[in-house]
């Protein structure tokens, strides 16, 4: 069994790649508890393996990308929709969302595709969306512990800086952010990270039109669950 | 309202800029930033159109999200650290080595760094070193290095495809991975 200094080493590296053996987890576990230092040269080593992503040569990308990212960007026409959001004196909470639109209609279909199997799976809340105003606006939202899929029709791109925001309502009156995005035509699906502690089981789900980030609703309803 | 463009601001004062949602912000560090993020991309997924599609969504959830924190590290390692994540995930989603990837889940490399080191080196230089160590790496245990870190390979799948034998492939890749941590340690401090 490995126990001098070089195989310490060696169990180190295996340990930051991953690659030990049930056996040398455990030797390494108790040397670890026995020299603590030893954290330090799995952090070293981790983090050397971590300087591995600056080892690619940088490659400009071609000019639609930029393109597609300041498109979106771009200030459409705005629709207003009034409204008054209903809860009041909910706690700050804390954000942790990602939401983005890809330009190729490709991806859409693999997102498509995505949906279909994540539907299978036991953990999942499917939720459907409507307007308030009985507008022809509809989406639905597919909620997984760490992922929500968006899908919408007819929502409009929103100007400037204004975005919506996908907002969770769970345990009786914590609000929690899903994440913002825009529309664009021909793009109707979004992807959110899920914020911790926040997958499926809300009781309600909304859509606002906001004026600039924020992390309580403020702005008017534009769909909520059905 | 176009807002004055200045290249050579800081990051972290173009940070600000886009906390403030000043697009021209976003605009400066697309330029300085874009082709690391892409060429990372590129290297993990060898997928042109999938490279873009990552390069656009790090940007765009840049903007979007505006969950970077200035006090964890600079911020072209959390444009490298969230652009070599997303690409795995694609990887992932390809059904490839879904094992090792999740393996790597635990792994924030560029957070586990001392942050003060990306500060001070510029990321070019730090690539520079990168490279040369990994080019004084013998020729095996750096191909096995590179398999499993941008390929995703597990030991298993690289043994079979070097068609040497699994220890084998576990001990090059520890050694390289000591010996590149040896040859980095400037930069580890």
């Amino acid at each position: 069994m490995m126990t001098g200094p070089e195989d310490i080493e060696q169990l180190i590296a295996g340990y930051a790649l991953g690659n030990l053996t049930p056996e040398e987890e455990l030797v390494l576990q108790q040397r670890l508890s026995e020299s603590p230092e030893l954290l330090n040269e799995v952090a070293q080593l981790q983090a050397a393996l971590g300087l591995l992503t600056l080892e690619p040569t940088a490659v400009t990308p071609p000019p639609r990308v930029r393109e597609a990212i300041f498109a979106a960007l771009e200030p459409p026409r705005r629709q207003t929709l009034p409204w008054g959001w209903g809860i009041a004196g909910v706690a700050a909470l804390v954000v942790a969302v990602v939401g983005f639109d890809n330009y190729q209609v490709r991806q859409q279909l693999a997102l498509n595709e995505s949906v279909t199997l994540l539907l299978q799976k036991p953990d999942t809340q499917l939720v459907n969306l409507q307007s308030p105003t009985g507008a022809q606006t509809t989406g639905k939202v597919l909620v997984q512990e760490k992922a929500v899929f968006l899908t919408i029709q007819n929502l409009p791109p929103l100007p400037g800086n204004q975005t919506y925001h996908l907002w969770a309502i769970t345990g009786g009156t914590k609000i929690s952010l899903y994440g913002r995005f825009n529309t664009r035509p021909g793009v109707n699906t979004t992807q959110f990270a899920a914020p911790e502690g926040v997958g499926p089981g809300a009781l309600v789900i909304a859509i606002t039109a906001e004026a600039g980030p924020v992390t309580t609703p403020q702005g008017p309803k534009v769909l909520i669950s059905s | 309202m176009k807002q004055p463009l200045d290249p050579s601001q800081s990051d972290a004062h173009l940070w600000e800029g886009i906390r403030v949602r000043q697009t021209t912000a976003l605009k400066v560090l697309y330029e300085r930033h874009a082709g690391v993020v892409y060429g990372l991309a590129l290297r993990i997924l060898q997928d042109t159109r999938e490279a873009e599609d990552v390069t656009q969504e790090i940007f765009t959830t840049l903007w979007v999200q505006c969950s970077y924190q200035p006090d964890l590290g600079p911020l072209k390692s959390y444009l490298l650290m969230m652009t070599r994540s997303r690409a795995l995930d694609r990887v992932r989603a390809r059904s490839r080595k879904l094992k090792v990837l999740e393996r790597w889940g635990r792994l924030n490399p560029l957070e586990a760094a001392p942050t003060n080191l990306l500060e001070e080196v510029s990321l070019a230089e730090c690539a520079v070193h990168v490279r040369a160590a990994m080019s004084q790496l013998p020729a095996n245990q750096r191909q096995t290095l590179e398999l499993t870190f941008f390929d995703g390979f597990s030991c298993p799948e690289i043994a079979r495809r070097l068609g040497v034998p699994l220890g084998t492939v576990k001990s090059w890749s520890r050694l390289g991975l000591l010996k590149l941590r040896r040859s980095l340690q400037g930069l580890l401090g």
